[in-house]
């Protein structure tokens, strides 16, 4: 039995893919912009639910009492400001995610609502988002099984955030209204690896429609998590694939520590209870470490702030690196001994969310400049005994008060283990608190908006037109391109098929796959920046190439001189195609070449000439042209076709 | 089958937890759904069933193939709001808020999905906690109607209730308004009433019930300029788009400009009188009313109409339009014209007792009716240019002036409560934003 067996690894992804096509609910294109703006301010409030409750996650985020500026660029209208109702949904959207479902197997339903889901950190300029849930059920397959999909929805992208910090945070709203779909999956995800292999085919499939947007920021995964005794956790906003079975494993080991504190608590018989009965009993240690040596507390004393401390009953040891003991290598026990620190980082994120930059706790004292001493005379004061754990906290007294009141709530939590709660990762695949699992009570009916009817019309249509699938693709550019099969895998899963179609409908396959393939390559690998290289310029590039105006051999030559001239000139690929000829000398071709070709011409129509005299200037130039095409001035060719022709004549 | 028909044989009703059996449109496996059944949306298929699923979305599903359905659990009632009780600090100032409709006394009903205008006086306070730190709060609802549904009858009992509120010992009044037609009912309360403090008409743009709705801002503000401001009545409305301090513009001077944004509002040939926010009232040209006994003068009489002048009024119809009516503004082109063809039909309408004013659809700027002899036709046959004034305004004014023993004339002529302006400032035009402004 492998280790995820033994821990019970359960994975579910959740995929957000922007759409190629205008924004939802109104006539903006999806743009992203770096130019000027204005902008304005606002404030939210959370709003009573369908249910009548405000849903957790945004009455945390209320608390905060946040004011927003946003960021207006010329490209967006009224409704990203919510200035205005939302416009009829975006049709071609609706189509993109039903084509989408009926690739995934996934049933649509019969009346599409959207709903608004309330999300109060300032990211959408109205307060939620507004999404529908489009289709249910369908597959995906993995090397290690399928994974079943159990929701497809369409839903607004947010804005951009800028910056934020506690009390302000700062939007773009170029972003917020593009159509994304929401792609979620069932936890059928055994292994780390699998993980990525599901998205990975997700994506695939996403991508063979051709109407989904690429690049940096278009694609975003959500992880969702547990293990057997733990709790699902969502892990936010996880961008690269590669990272997906490192933060996975991560998680599970992560909850696997906590188990351990939840079970070690029990051992020790510590009740949720017992800990936030703490509340009462948190002391102020100013005074009393007011000569510290310790840097952190005496900038936070300068700044007239104040230390608190609270024992922890029975948390001696739990919240640090975990020593001693003997881990059974290959075993998940082992997990406990990996270096990593128990409840600390958990108890410190909470506290951070309140404001504070970090907090100290009993097992990694003395140290940070707290003397042995100072730990002896605040255990003595805080009546701590060998088997308590306590935290200190040193800031602004409003902030310290509520970071330790979170302290000891986040404390209380470690009786239950896991929490269930969104995470985001952090660069060395650990992640982070972020903020409470939003319950359902966060979405209500857009009201601005009509139920949309998906009849069978509608399926039967988008069923009539369904994008092939890579799979299908490979083998049908073996079969109709004669390309290799390694080629039309690379271009197909991990290059460019969509630039390879376009330009192969006017170009020879063969010669775009090598373009694509290994041309490019070469010139980057000779410094070219090839982000030049668009479909666009390489079918400038392809269609001299076919009007023999250069060699096949030249053309890495000509790619790298062609990304110099556009690093100047981005603009105009034609121009910049020229100039590289010119400059590469490919163009050159003397008048003795010139000739040879007039007088082979000639030689064929020797009778004709003979009787046509200085009139057969005009028919010869189109043969002569065409086999000197690019390389001989025109002026220079007539003027040459004369001068033989009157020799001959 | 007919949604009625498997709803009534289940006996399901709204907020049921129910169990759906059917195929639907797409599903041949048949889909098998539990959650709330939800109200019928009037733009939905006949025979589609909406549920609201656990994870909160709702979807619609057809059973006109036929289906089963089964109640799993009936309706609960809505869970109780936590008790609306709250402490209230008797040396502040009493300021009482009434009700009438519209979007900022408007909640989301869940049953039927609409924005319904109906709000308890608790509710309130509920929503705006901060109400309670600024005043003793005296709410009360006085009607829930939609502006778009405020009869002229409907200012009279408005302005009733104002002054039994100041009679009552409050400091201020706050109305609660639609903002379709909130511009109509603060001329007509100007004009209706003499008040010993300041009474301020408020709305919302954008729904209660969003996080980002204006309601909250605009009811605070209005709160403020309640307690500090002067007599008189008042607009108070966002003053921009984001949620900087509101404008303050006089009830005769303001116009609804825009149909969805939150800076809607605008003093139309004027300025603000003032900027204010929750915590502060910062003034900008403060007017000097006077304060007074409160109490209803006069009331309005119906039988009027705008005529709006256009390339394509035909003088028959114009015509027919004005039979019956006791007074009319003519809502002219430019400096107050109105086609020449129409001439003989003002002139025997005025002949048989029907009052003309002359106002200017252009909205910013004066009529002037001496520059062109079209102007100088009408004002001849007795048709009255009413300078600045807002057509709106105007309007209203007219049908409080029928109804007095004063003449006509002299009244729509006098400017009474700041509705006729000698000077028109040059700063009162907006100038033409790139978008927004920064």
């Amino acid at each position: 039995m492998g280790v995820w067996e033994q821990v019970g690894l359960k994975v579910g992804l959740e995929i957000h893919r922007q759409l190629q096509t205008h924004k939802l609910f109104c006539s903006c294109e999806s743009v992203l912009t770096e130019t000027d703006h204005w902008t304005f301010s606002r404030h939210l409030r959370p709003t009573r639910s369908e249910l009548g409750s405000i849903d957790q996650a945004a009455s945390e985020e209320a608390k905060l009492k946040r004011e927003f500026t946003y960021q207006a660029t010329p490209d967006i209208c009224l409704v990203e400001m919510d200035e205005e109702p939302p416009h009829p949904v975006n049709q071609e959207a609706v189509d993109i995610t039903l084509t989408i479902a009926r690739l995934l197997g996934s049933i649509p339903v019969d009346e599409l609502s959207f709903m608004r889901k309330i999300v109060i950190d300032g990211s959408n300029t109205t307060g939620f988002q507004r999404t529908g849930l489009m289709a249910f059920g369908g597959k995906v397959d993995t090397p290690q099984g399928p994974v079943r999909v159990s929701t497809l929805c369409l839903e607004e992208d947010a804005a951009r955030i800028v910056e934020t910090d506690h009390s302000t945070a700062t939007y773009r709203l170029d972003r917020i209204g593009i159509p994304e779909v929401e792609l979620a999956t069932e936890p059928d995800i055994h292994t780390p690896e699998q993980a990525k292999e599901a998205a990975r085919a997700l994506g695939d499939l996403l991508r063979a429609t051709r109407k989904v947007r690429r690049g940096l920021g278009t694609i975003r995964q959500d992880v969702n998590v547990s293990i057997a005794g733990g709790k699902r956790v969502e892990i936010k906003l996880v961008q690269d694939l590669n990272s997906i079975p490192l933060i996975v494993e991560e998680e599970a080991r992560r909850q696997y520590r906590l188990i351990h504190v939840a079970k070690e608590l029990e051992t020790r018989g510590i009740t949720k209870e017992e800990v936030l009965a703490h509340k009462d009993n948190i002391i102020d240690l100013t005074e009393d470490l007011s000569n510290t040596s310790s840097k952190v507390l005496q900038r936070a004393l300068n700044n007239n702030g104040i230390i608190l401390g609270v024992k922890l009953d029975g948390f001696a040891g739990l919240m640090g690196q975990k020593g001693g003991g003997s881990p059974v290598e290959g075993a998940p026990e082992s997990w406990l001994y990996d270096g990593k620190r128990l409840l600390g980082p958990e108890i410190a994120d909470y506290a951070k969310v309140k404001g504070v930059k970090g907090l100290f706790h009993s097992d990694e004292l003395p140290a940070y400049g707290v003397t042995p001493a100072e730990v002896d005379m605040v255990k003595g004061l805080l009546s701590c005994t060998h088997d308590d754990g306590f935290v200190l906290v040193a800031e602004s007294p409003d902030i310290a008060t509520a970071a330790m009141d979170a302290v000891i709530e986040r404390s209380a939590m470690a009786v239950d283990g896991v929490v269930a709660e969104v995470r985001k990762p952090l660069p060395d695949n650990s992640t982070q608190y972020l903020r409470p699992m939003p319950g359902a009570a966060r979405m209500y009916p857009e009201t601005d908006l009509k139920p949309l009817e998906l009849d069978r019309d509608r399926a039967a249509q988008i069923d009539g037109d369904l994008p092939e699938l890579f799979g299908a693709k490979v083998v049908r550019y073996v079969s109709e391109f004669g390309l290799s099969q390694e080629s039309a895998n690379q271009l197909v899963f991990s290059s460019d098929f969509e630039m390879f179609e376009d330009l192969s409908k006017d170009h020879d396959p063969k010669v775009v796959t090598t373009t694509i393939l290994s041309w490019t390559s070469e010139a980057a690998n000779e410094g070219a920046n090839t982000d030049h290289l668009t479909t666009d310029t390489l079918d400038v590039v392809l269609t001299a190439l076919d009007e023999s105006k250069f060699a096949k051999e030249a053309v890495p030559n000509v790619l790298v001189g062609l990304c110099k001239k556009m690093d100047e000139d981005p603009t105009d690929p034609t121009q910049a195609l020229e100039a590289t000829i010119n400059e590469l000398g490919l163009e050159t071709v003397d008048d003795s070449e010139i000739i040879a070709v007039i007088d082979e011409e000639l030689q064929k129509r020797l009778d004709f000439v003979k009787e046509q005299g200085m009139r057969a200037i005009g028919p010869l130039m189109g043969p002569v042209m065409g086999r000197l095409r690019g390389k001989a001035d025109g002026k220079k060719i007539s003027q040459l076709l004369k001068q033989r022709i009157s020799e001959l004549t | 089958m007919d949604r009625l028909t498997l709803l009534q044989s289940a006996t399901a009703e709204e907020g049921d937890r129910i169990r759906l059996k059917t195929k639907g449109l797409h599903n041949t496996q048949g889909w098998d759904l539990e959650g709330i059944l939800m109200p019928h949306h009037e733009f939905s298929g006949d025979n589609v069933i909406t549920v609201k699923l656990d994870n909160g979305y709702n979807v619609g599903i057809d059973v006109s193939d036929g289906a089963e359905l089964e109640i799993v659990e009936k309706a609960k009632d809505p869970p109780g709001r936590e008790a609306s009780e709250w402490e209230t600090d008797t040396t502040l100032d009493k300021i009482t808020i009434i009700s009438t409709g519209g979007t900022i006394a408007s909640y989301v009903d869940y049953r039927t999905g609409a924005v319904n205008p109906a709000l308890t006086a608790e509710d309130l306070v509920f929503n705006y906690p901060e109400l309670n730190s600024m005043c003793q709060v005296d709410a009360r609802i006085l009607m829930s109607r939609l502006s778009e549904d405020i009869r002229p009858e409907d200012w009279m009992t408005m302005a009733n209730e104002v002054v039994a509120a100041f009679k009552s010992g409050s400091k201020g009044v706050i109305i609660a308004h639609g903002t379709d037609t909130l511009g109509y009912t603060a001329a007509a309360l100007s004009f209706v009433l003499d008040v010993p403090g300041p009474v301020v008409l408020v709305g919302s743009q954008r729904s209660s019930d969003r996080p980002s709705s204006d309601a909250a801002h605009n009811l605070l503000s209005a709160t403020r300029f309640a307690l500090e401001g002067t007599p008189g009545v008042y607009v108070v409305m966002h003053g921009e788009t984001g949620d900087g301090p509101c404008d303050v513009m006089v009830g005769t001077k303001v116009r609804k400009m825009h149909s969805s944004r939150r800076d809607a509002f605008r003093a139309i040939n004027s300025m603000p009188i003032a900027t204010v926010t929750k915590d502060a009232l910062t003034w900008i040209d403060k007017p000097n009313t006077a304060s007074a006994e409160p109490k209803v003068i006069g009331s309005f009489e119906p039988a009027v109409d705008i005529v709006y002048a256009h390339p394509a009024l035909d003088p028959e119809r114009l015509k027919a339009n004005l039979a019956g009516l006791k007074g009319c503004i003519i809502a002219g082109t430019g400096l107050g014209h109105l086609g020449t063809q129409h001439l003989k039909v003002i002139e025997d309408s005025i002949a048989s007792g029907t009052f003309f004013c002359m106002t200017t659809q252009c909205i910013h700027g004066r009529v002037n009716m001496n520059v062109y002899s079209s102007g100088r036709d009408l004002e001849a046959i007795g048709v009255i240019p009413l300078e600045d004034m807002l057509t709106e305004t105007a309007l209203v004014k007219l049908m409080w002036a029928l109804t007095s023993s004063t003449g006509t004339k002299e009244i729509m002529t006098t400017g009474l409560k700041g509705e006729l302006a000698k000077r028109t400032l040059p700063a009162s035009y907006p100038d033409k934003g790139a978008g927004g402004e920064d």
